[in-house]
């Protein structure tokens, strides 16, 4: 009679268990030209990564993601915060003498305005949207956001963000690169401050964007994991770098039938 | 009003009783019920009710929810259930988990959810007396008979009423009124109250010496008039709370409850966003066996009277302490959770219906209001108005537009213009079907608030709180379509009413301009037409022919002698919606966004632009509102002479505001911050969201470090700033004149005033954000 497959947190520690400890590279986070960044997301399916700090995230990430579209490759976004700029994007396609209503075609975005939306959006509409777009990239805007209401109890928001980390992590198995990019804020009440630490820790990499010493902003790689071994070991299995069949191998270990990406 | 004192379980009676259901709320045994029959007499009893909730588990969950059963602190029973669940329409197995001490269902609820997620409940946040309401079908203020045991339980019923009846009785209810006899600063700014009780057409002023005393009065005035109604002002920020506190200090018990057995109840004040604007909202006091209603504390009474209440408790099926105090959101959620209930349709605990992903390019179409075309700026004649009527509401009645009928997984008609979206065509929506009674309703209290127009003031009274009541019903709605809270919310459906409202407006534009009208503004649901020469009846034959072509009744609501479109306060050559004022021919002024009109201007600059605009009420067309501008100067100099002799009376000059944070939260040294620090230093504390009033003793605080006066410590030598408030009122007379050529400078000099800065007028600097996309790093 399920559909919905509700688990304990003790359950979900045993399937999902934490993350090993982020290792930083440097004592200190390690100044990075965006370029960097990009090429880091674009370059191999299956990833999580975290941005953070000053608002031209938004910007830059969304940046991201126009590049990404401009190879053809659609791009799904969920926003938690209202960031997502539409007019920014075709305004990007004008410039570049690209058709902006075929251009905003290619990214395509579900709002979300409590934490219960938030989950629902990542965990069970994002996944099964990708498939259909035949992407497997994402950008999540102002993740924890919502979790900052205090109309959430904070043992449900932190239920809640375990649950989503380890839907990152199904995706990433599943070769779904995601980008989460939120605000670094202090919120009123202490204990929420706890959840960004959390979703810090259970990401593969943390650049921050910050004013650097001459106050122009300066992206930073502040933490990131060692390679997963597994997704590693399928990345060398042979495959060409779109990694076309990458998701069902990791999943089954068989090759099936995938659908061609969009031109 | 002599009455019965009844006020006892009814272990006498047998036979069916012809009443009115009063109040309802859990106890042990189920829920305790009050009525009050014809002959005036109250009448308490009780009905078995075993409350419940449902969780849509898996197999093994459903194991592990049994055993859980059996480790719970409270008497509980799982049952297999089938219901609907709303989005996909598909019947789903869920267990229905029924409670068997209704006192401790939320602990239940609580005990569940450590243990399965947000989404594994339905049902489970509706109250114990909700819950029986909506599965009884009984409502509050129910004409009925109903039959009970001489062990005082509820057996059976019959009703003689219809929660959605346009027209009916209601019980002879007695009402207590309680206030504090100074009213002219709010009760919550006194250190020491005066109180006064008036009933049965009398007041009393309770004047004891000791709080002792005073305890046994209001003990005596409550035994005496045993009110169903205890209506306050502040009782639920300071009048009950403080009265208890004197309760318990000297150890005399209040009769504030009927229901000698229950405890009354509190609930917590709390502060939160709405609409982008930050409220508070004062914690609850209710009673047991008779209705607590701080008209402070309630928007229903505030905007539609008792009458109002009555009509929404009847509506919303919520007892009427809860309505009192319920948003209008809630009254409309209370209809829609009825509506699951009668349809066997699950309500999810939490809302988590995302947005469904659309493409940038949809995004750009879909997320857009309601259309709007600017005035032109100045005075305009031959000016007539047409508004549709509740609109939205007619439109999510009309097309079915609701959250679980907005791309349905089973038609494909694309019915929502521009966008395209698909509405259902095989399901009636919930939203539809609870506004509908809604909206037939107030179409009958609006015709017979007219008809008893002139003839039966308390009829009219009567018809008029009735239909404001659902007013702002209707109002709402629309916006609560897309609340991230509202329990069946959606945001494609609040797209849809956008644009079908868009749709609605062009068309009614376009019929307009094809039979030789100029649209000379537009707001989402009302246009201004001009036509030179064009009668009443033209209008109302324009009118006729877009009800038909829309499908949405559209109604003339006056020709204007003339109608003014004043400039924006930041950008002179242009104009903003919203903002107008003009005299119809039919003798009624109508005014938007102006000064007279806004709640943040003060009375004495309200009063000024009134008298200005009286005088112009005599003015049949634009040429003689020119020539009557001396004289409307005039009357603005007279109160300018006034205010800068520092005679004005200062308690006309009072301005409030809300406040954002709380007093020590502040780190500027605003008026908000100045007037919140020394109300916090008078012992009374302020939330976030709550007003303050305050009197300007300069603005700038170069001569008085404090620069304002909260009302409560003002004296009348503390006089007030008279610059700033001639600044006010110079733009109020702008406001009207700005037109004619007289600006703020011209006006100074007209009126010989030597103002030190000019802050009116100026054009904002551009945004000096980033360029997007020019980010490298």
């Amino acid at each position: 009679m399920s559909k919905t497959r509700p688990i304990s947190p003790a359950q979900h520690h045993r399937r999902y268990p934490a993350p090993p400890p982020t290792m930083d590279i440097h004592d200190n986070a390690v100044p990075i030209r965006s370029e960097r960044m990009i090429h880091a997301f674009a370059d191999m399916p299956g990833k999580v990564f975290l941005l953070y700090g000053e608002r031209a995230i938004f910007q830059l990430s969304l940046q991201m993601a126009a590049h990404a579209m401009l190879h053809g490759n659609p791009i799904a976004v969920v926003d938690g915060c209202n960031r997502f700029d539409v007019h920014a994007l075709s305004r990007f396609a004008r410039t570049r003498k690209i058709d902006p209503n075929k251009f905003l075609n290619h990214i395509f975005i579900s709002r979300g305005f409590t934490c219960y939306q938030m989950e629902q959006a990542i965990a069970h509409k994002l996944p099964a949207f990708l498939a259909t777009i035949h992407s497997n990239t994402a950008l999540v805007f102002g993740l924890l956001d919502t979790f900052y209401d205090e109309q959430a109890s904070l043992r449900e928001v932190r239920q809640i963000l375990q649950r989503l980390l380890g839907s990152f992590q199904e995706m990433k198995s599943k070769g779904v690169s995601l980008l989460l990019v939120c605000l670094e804020r202090t919120v009123a009440p202490k204990e929420r401050n706890q959840l960004f630490t959390t979703l810090k820790n259970g990401v593969d990499r943390v650049y921050k964007l910050d004013t650097n010493e001459h106050g122009s902003l300066q992206l930073y790689l502040e933490s990131q994991q060692p390679v997963d071994e597994k997704i590693k070991g399928v990345l060398n299995y042979g495959t060409n770098r779109t990694n076309l069949h990458q998701p069902d191998r990791c999943g089954t270990g068989k090759l099936v039938k995938v659908p061609p990406r969009t031109a | 009003m002599k009455k019965t004192n009844l006020s006892s379980e009814i272990s006498h009676l047998s036979s069916p009783i012809s009443a009115w259901l009063f109040d309802v709320y859990p106890s042990e045994r189920g829920v305790t019920l009050w009525f009050i029959d014809r002959n005036g007499a109250r009448l308490r009893c009780f009905r078995k009710f075993t409350p419940s909730f449902f969780l849509h588990l898996n197999d093994s969950d459903v194991k592990r929810a049994a055993v859980l059963a059996h480790q719970c602190p409270v008497p509980i029973s799982l049952s297999p259930a089938t219901r609907t669940e709303i989005y996909s329409g598909d019947s789903i197995d869920v267990l229905q988990v029924f409670v068997h001490d209704p006192m401790r269902f939320k602990e239940i609820v609580w005990y569940f959810e450590k243990f399965f997620p947000h989404f594994a409940f339905f049902n489970s946040d509706v109250s114990v007396e909700q819950q029986f309401l909506y599965e009884t079908q009984l409502f509050p203020l129910a004409l009925g008979e109903y039959e009970v045991s001489k062990e005082g339980e509820l057996l059976s019923w019959h009703l003689n009423d219809n929660r959605e009846a346009p027209e009916y009785e209601l019980p002879p209810f007695s009402i207590m009124q309680l206030r504090n006899s100074n009213d002219f600063v709010p009760s919550k700014y006194q250190k020491f109250l005066q109180l006064e009780i008036s009933y049965d057409n009398r007041t009393y002023a309770l004047e004891q010496d000791s709080p002792r005393e005073l305890l046994e009065a209001f003990n005596w005035h409550l035994h005496h008039c045993d009110p169903d109604l205890l209506v306050t002002d502040y009782g639920d920020a300071v009048l009950l709370p403080k009265m208890m506190q004197l309760s318990k200090q000297f150890n005399i018990p209040l009769l504030l409850n009927r229901d000698t057995e229950a405890q009354h109840r509190t609930t917590k004040e709390s502060s939160f966003f709405q609409y982008g604007k930050i409220v508070h909202k004062d914690g609850a006091f209710t009673l047991a066996g008779r209705w607590h209603v701080d008209a402070h504390n309630s928007f229903t009474v505030s905007e539609a009277d008792l009458d109002g209440l009555f009509e929404m408790t009847r509506l919303t099926q919520m007892c009427g302490q809860r309505q009192g105090r319920a948003s209008i959101g809630t009254s409309m959620s209370s209809m829609q959770l009825s509506w699951a209930y009668r349809n066997n349709v699950l309500i999810p605990s939490k809302k988590r219906e995302p947005e469904e992903f659309k493409s940038a390019a949809t995004l750009l179409l879909a997320d857009r209001g309601g259309l709007i075309f600017n005035p032109p700026l100045g005075y305009h004649e031959d000016v007539a108005e047409l508004d549709f009527v509740s609109m939205y509401p007619s439109i999510m009645v009309n097309n079915n537009v609701s959250p679980e009928t907005i791309n349905c997984r089973c038609c494909r008609n694309e019915a929502v213009p521009e966008l395209g979206y698909t509405i259902c065509e095989k399901r009636k929506g919930v939203v539809p079907e609870t506004l509908r009674a809604v909206v037939a309703k107030r179409a009958h209290y609006k015709r017979k608030k007219k008809e008893f127009k002139g003839k039966d003031e308390v009829l009219f009274k009567r018809y008029d709180c009735r239909q404001s009541a659902l007013k702002w019903m209707l109002v709402s709605c629309f916006g609560y379509l897309g609340y991230k809270n509202a329990r069946f919310g959606r945001i494609e459906a609040h797209e849809s009413v956008n644009a079908f409202s868009r749709d609605a407006l062009l068309t009614a534009k376009e019929i307009a301009e094809s039979r030789g009208y100029k649209l000379l503004h537009a707001i989402v649901d009302c246009v201004w037409l001009k036509k030179s020469g064009a009668t009443q009846n033209d209008y109302e034959e324009l009118a006729r022919e877009i009800s038909t072509r829309v499908g949405i009744d559209i109604s003339l609501e006056g020709m204007y002698n003339w109608i003014l479109f004043p400039a924006s306060k930041t950008d002179p050559q242009i104009t903003t919606a919203n903002h107008y004022v003009g005299w119809y021919r039919h003798g009624e002024i109508k005014m938007r966004g102006i000064e007279a009109r806004r709640r943040d201007t003060p009375k004495f600059i309200k009063n000024m632009q009134k008298a200005m605009l009286d005088k112009m009420s005599a003015a049949k067309n634009v040429e003689e509102v020119s020539a009557l501008v001396p004289e409307v100067l005039e009357i603005a100099r007279g109160f300018m002479v006034l205010l800068q002799s520092g005679r004005a009376n200062p308690m006309e000059l009072v301005l409030k505001r809300h406040i954002t944070r709380e007093a020590d939260e502040y780190l500027n040294n605003s008026i908000s911050a100045v007037v919140s620090k020394m109300v916090e230093e008078m012992g009374v504390h302020l939330s976030a969201g709550e007003s303050i009033e305050f009197i300007i003793l300069d603005q700038s605080g170069k001569k008085k470090p404090e620069k304002a006066k909260p009302i409560a410590l003002y004296a009348f030598e503390d006089g007030y700033d008279i610059e700033q408030y001639t600044e006010l009122a110079l733009r109020a007379v702008e406001t009207l004149l700005l037109p004619f050529g007289y600006d703020g400078e011209r006006l100074k000099e007209h009126f010989r005033i030597g103002m030190p800065k000019q802050k009116r007028l100026q054009v904002p600097q551009k945004n000096q954000e980033l360029p997007l996309f020019q980010i490298q790093i």
